[in-house]
C-alpha cells in the first residue's frame, strides 16, 4: 500500500514543480511582481488561488469529522463563512482592487498603514499577523507530519517534505508559482473529493447494505440533519462562525489576493468562481461526514465521535490504494496551498513593514525578500519539529486574534478620508481587541478561549464590539477636536 | 428596481441574519434535508445577488 502513496506523492510533487518552473516565464523582476503578480493575474489564477488558499486540510479532515460528530450544523458553520465572504468581497473588493493599484499596495499591513497615515500602525499590524498566522501555518505542517506518520513515512519526513516544497514553490516565482500550483492543487482537491464521494455512494454504502436514500434516512432519524446538542445554544454557533465571517477582511493572505486581478472582469470572475468552488467543496465534504455517520449508525464503521479527526483517515484506509492515495495527496495539497500562500504573504508584510520600517532599506530588495522567506519557512519548520503545545494550540485562535482588524479595515475602506491620520484610535482599538484575545488564550488556553463566554456572549463578539466602539469613539473625538481647531 | 449599494447591503445582511435565525426557529428539529437545503439555497441566492450587483453596474 505504501508504494501507491509514494508513487502518487512523487507524481504530485513532480507535476507541481514543473508547473512552478513554467510559471517563471511570467517574469519576476520586482517585489510587486513577486508578491502581487504586478497586478496582472487572470480570472482562473485569481479564483483558484483564492479558493486553494482559503480551503486548507481542515476541510477534508476537520470538517468531515465535524459533520460526522455534529451533523448538518457543521455545514451551516462553514457555509456562513462562504455567504459572508461572497457578501464582503462583492461589497469591498472592487474599491480595494482600485485603491491597491493606485497606491501600489503590496502587503495588507502596508495598506492599513497607508490608509491611516502611519508606519507604526503598519508595523503593529504586521506583528499581529505573525503572532496569529505562524501558529496557523505551523498547524498545517504538523498536520502533514501526522499524515506521513500515519502511513509509515515518519513525522519528521513529512515536516521536511513540506518545508522543502513550500520554499521551492514560493521561491521559484513568488505569487506566480504559488497561484499556478494553487490551480493545480485546487483541481486535485475538488476532483479527489468527487471521486471519494462516488466511491462511498456506489461502493462503500452498497457493500454495507445501504444506499444514499437509506443512509440519509438513518442520519435524519438520529437527528444529525437538524440542530444537534453541540449547536443547541445559538451562542455556540455564533462563537464558531463569527471569526470566520470576517475572514475575507482580516486574513492578509486573502486580502492581498484582492489586489492581484489584472482587470475588473478578472476580479468579478474571481469572486464568482471562488464562490462556486467553495459551495461545491463544502457540500461534498460535509456529505462525506454525514455518510460516514450513517455507516456508524448501521454498525459498519467504528464510532469515532470522540476522535472525529480520524474519520477521513479511517474511511480512506477502506478504499482501494489508488483512491486512498489520491485523497491522501489531496489533503496534503490543501495544506500546502494554504501554507505557501500564508508564508508568501507574511514574507511581504515582514519585509515591507517590519524590516524596512527599521530604516534598513537595502539596494537589493529581492535578496531581502528571499532571506525573509527562508527565515519564515525555518521558523515554521522549527516550531513544527518541536511542537510546543501552546503555539500549536494557538492555531485554532488565529481568526479570533485577527478579528480586531475587521473594524479598522472596513472603516478605512469605506471612509479613507476620515481615517487618514486617525492612527491613534486605530492603534488603541487594535491593541485592546488583540489584548483581549491573547489574554483569554493565555488565561484559559487557546481551545477553551475559542468558545469561552463572558456574560453569555462569546469572546469573539466581545473582541469585535470593544475594538469597534474604541475605534469609532476615537475617530469621533479626533474629528471633533479637528473641527474645533 | 435597480440593485443599488444600500439595497445590496440590506439584502445581504438579511440573508446572513436568516442563516442564523431560521435554523433555531423553524428548522430546529428536522429529520430530512430541509435545513441543509435551506442553507444551500441561501448561499445560491447570495451568489445570484452578488453576480447581479457586480454585473449590473453596482460597482462604480
Amino acid at each position: 500500500m505504501i508504494i501507491y502513496y509514494a508513487i502518487i506523492l512523487t507524481l504530485y510533487f513532480t507535476i507541481g514543480t514543473v508547473i512552478a518552473l513554467l510559471s517563471r516565464r511570467y517574469g519576476v523582476v520586482s517585489t510587486e511582481d513577486y508578491y502581487v503578480a504586478g497586478y496582472r493575474l487572470g480570472s482562473l489564477l485569481s479564483a483558484m488561488t483564492y479558493a486553494a488558499t482559503t480551503y486548507s486540510a481542515f476541510m477534508m479532515i476537520g470538517l468531515v469529522g465535524f459533520a460526522y460528530a455534529t451533523g448538518v450544523g457543521a455545514f451551516g458553520f462553514e457555509n456562513l463563512y462562504l455567504l459572508a465572504t461572497i457578501f464582503l468581497l462583492t461589497l469591498f473588493a472592487p474599491s480595494v482592487w482600485r485603491m491597491a493599484r493606485e497606491r501600489r499596495w503590496v502587503s495588507p499591513s502596508e495598506m492599513i498603514g497607508d490608509l491611516y497615515g502611519s508606519r507604526t500602525l503598519a508595523f503593529i499590524v504586521a506583528v499581529i499577523y505573525l503572532l496569529a498566522l505562524i501558529p496557523y501555518a505551523t498547524a498545517q505542517m504538523v498536520g502533514i507530519g501526522n499524515l506521513f506518520q500515519g502511513i509509515g513515512f515518519g513525522y519528521y519526513t513529512g515536516v521536511l517534505f513540506t518545508a522543502f516544497i513550500v520554499f521551492l514553490w514560493t521561491y521559484l516565482a513568488g505569487i506566480w508559482s504559488v497561484a499556478s500550483t494553487d490551480v493545480y492543487q485546487g483541481l486535485w482537491m475538488i476532483v479527489s473529493s468527487i471521486m471519494f464521494i462516488i466511491w462511498i455512494i456506489f461502493y462503500l454504502l452498497p457493500s454495507n447494505g445501504l444506499d444514499l436514500g437509506r443512509a440519509l434516512d438513518l442520519v435524519g432519524r438520529e437527528g444529525y440533519l437538524g440542530i444537534t446538542s453541540i449547536w443547541s445554544r445559538p451562542t455556540v454557533f455564533l462563537s464558531f462562525t463569527l471569526p470566520w465571517t470576517f475572514f475575507a477582511v482580516t486574513n492578509p493572505q486573502v486580502v492581498q489576493r484582492m489586489y492581484m486581478p489584472r482587470d475588473e472582469k478578472a476580479l468579478k470572475n474571481m469572486i464568482i468562481y471562488f464562490a462556486l468552488f467553495g459551495l461545491v467543496y463544502t457540500i461534498l465534504v460535509t456529505v462525506i461526514g454525514l455518510l460516514a455517520r450513517s455507516l456508524t449508525i448501521a454498525g459498519a464503521f467504528p464510532d469515532l465521535t470522540k476522535d472525529r479527526d480520524l474519520v477521513t483517515p479511517t474511511l480512506i484506509s477502506l478504499a482501494h490504494p489508488i483512491v486512498s492515495s489520491i485523497v491522501f495527496v489531496s489533503i496534503i495539497a490543501a495544506s500546502i496551498s494554504t501554507l505557501d500562500s500564508i508564508i508568501l504573504t507574511l514574507s511581504s508584510t515582514t519585509s515591507k513593514d517590519i524590516y524596512r520600517s527599521s530604516g534598513r532599506v537595502g539596494s537589493n530588495k529581492m535578496l531581502i525578500t528571499y532571506i525573509v522567506l527562508a527565515f519564515l519557512v525555518l521558523v515554521t519548520t522549527a516550531i513544527a519539529w518541536f511542537k510546543p503545545g501552546f503555539v500549536v494550540e494557538l492555531s485554532v485562535l488565529s481568526s479570533v486574534l485577527l478579528l480586531p482588524l475587521a473594524p479598522i479595515t472596513i472603516v478605512a475602506w469605506t471612509k479613507p478620508r476620515i481615517v487618514n491620520r486617525g492612527y491613534i484610535p486605530a492603534i488603541v482599538s487594535l491593541i485592546t481587541g488583540s489584548g483581549i484575545g491573547f489574554y483569554t488564550a493565555v488565561r484559559y488556553g487557546p481551545k477553551k478561549a475559542f468558545t469561552l463566554e463572558f456574560l453569555g456572549l462569546p469572546v469573539s463578539l466581545w473582541i469585535l464590539t470593544v475594538s469597534t466602539i474604541t475605534l469609532l469613539l476615537g475617530l469621533l473625538v479626533q474629528e471633533m477636536s479637528r473641527r474645533e481647531t | 428596481m435597480p440593485l443599488t449599494k444600500p439595497l445590496f447591503i440590506i439584502v445581504g445582511v438579511v440573508l446572513i441574519v436568516l442563516a442564523y435565525i431560521i435554523p433555531y426557529t423553524l428548522l430546529y428539529r428536522v429529520s430530512s434535508l430541509e435545513l441543509y437545503i435551506f442553507w444551500i439555497l441561501l448561499t445560491i441566492v447570495g451568489l445570484a445577488l452578488s453576480i447581479t450587483y457586480l454585473r449590473r453596474g453596482g460597482v462604480k
